[in-house]
């Protein structure tokens, strides 16, 4: 081999050394952008996901709908007063107990009741949902008991904390 | 003797160089291709999105007050979906036992509701609210049942 075979192929060896640090850095870009783009493909959006969580919270009497007594019928739409308390929350919807804050956690406004999930810490990131609903109150020291009265029902939610689903 | 003077030769390592330099080319751009074509299949992107929206279509059956069923407006032949209490699980065919392919999506039941089933491989899938519990079914199976109840409701009949 004379010298200049030799000088060839120390200049291909240094320009080799140089393309595979580029090459690399180009496949790990080019497997960033395929992975971003797959869940860009895949995205669905955490509020739409709250909403249909949240539709529960009115709609069944394992949450806080009223259920007429004479039929036993289940009134979607409706807040039974004497349902909307904490151990009825916890029977509806309860996130993880160590690591809940990464799941989506509602806060619900009745009037002047507030009635957080298990892993809500008041830090709600979208704006608040606002159902109109119609609200019993089958306490039974209640004088105008099951007058339906309508009242906003707000949801504030707080969607996971971590910024992952 | 001379081949080997060849190659030693300027001629000789050039030609080496040329040919380790197309393998590389050929190498990175057949592993670029099968990277992108393995996240780029289309079916991996079904398969998350589809069970996505089946963990959707749970929490929605949840908020609906009595029995109800459901059908999933997809073609899931290449798919196996499986609902634990909890969780919806998708998989392609074949993915059974490589856990880091399959994709979960958790589901928030309310107190002593259940969610349970398998569906492998069927052409669609149907969910199913009875009471509190929320079934995952072939709708062929569920379609051979009813048509066993209307005949023997026939039959009675007559």
């Amino acid at each position: 081999m004379n010298t200049k075979a030799q000088f060839d192929i120390a200049r291909k060896f240094i320009y080799w050394m140089i393309a595979s640090v580029v090459i690399s850095i180009l496949i790990i870009f080019f497997a960033f952008f395929i992975i971003g783009y797959k869940e860009k493909l895949t995205f669905v959006p955490a509020e739409l996901k709250a909403e249909i969580i949240s539709l529960r919270f009115g709609s069944i009497e394992e949450c806080f709908a009223y259920v007429q007594p004479e039929t036993g019928r289940v009134l979607p739409g409706t807040i039974d007063l004497n349902k909307f308390t904490k151990e009825n929350m916890e029977k509806c919807y309860t996130t993880e107990k160590d690591k809940g804050y990464r799941d989506i956690n509602f806060q619900l406004e009745l009037g002047d009741k507030k009635l957080p999930t298990n892993n809500y810490f008041n830090v709600p990131q979208i704006k608040p949902f606002e159902r109109r609903v119609m609200v019993y109150n089958t306490n039974p020291e209640n004088t105008e008991q099951n007058e339906p009265k309508e009242e906003l029902l707000q949801i504030q939610v707080q969607l996971s904390l971590t910024g992952k689903p | 003797m001379k081949s080997f003077q060849n190659i030693s030769s300027k001629k000789g390592s050039s030609i080496l160089l040329m040919i380790f330099e197309i393998l590389i080319v050929v190498l990175v751009v057949g592993m670029s291709f099968s990277i992108a074509n393995d996240y780029a299949k289309s079916q991996t992107a079904q398969k998350i999105l589809y069970t996505k929206d089946l963990a959707l279509m749970i929490d929605t059956l949840v908020a609906f007050p009595g029995n109800s069923q459901v059908q999933f407006p997809h073609n899931t032949t290449a798919f196996i979906f499986t609902l634990n209490n909890g969780e919806a699980v998708g998989m392609l065919k074949g993915e059974e036992n490589r856990e880091e392919l399959k994709v979960r999506e958790k589901i928030h039941l309310p107190h002593n509701f259940e969610a349970s089933g398998v569906a492998n491989s069927a052409q669609s899938i149907c969910l199913l609210k009875e009471g509190k519990y929320i079934f995952l079914k072939d709708c062929r199976e569920i379609e051979i049942k009813s048509e066993i109840k209307d005949n023997s409701e026939t039959k009675t009949m007559t």
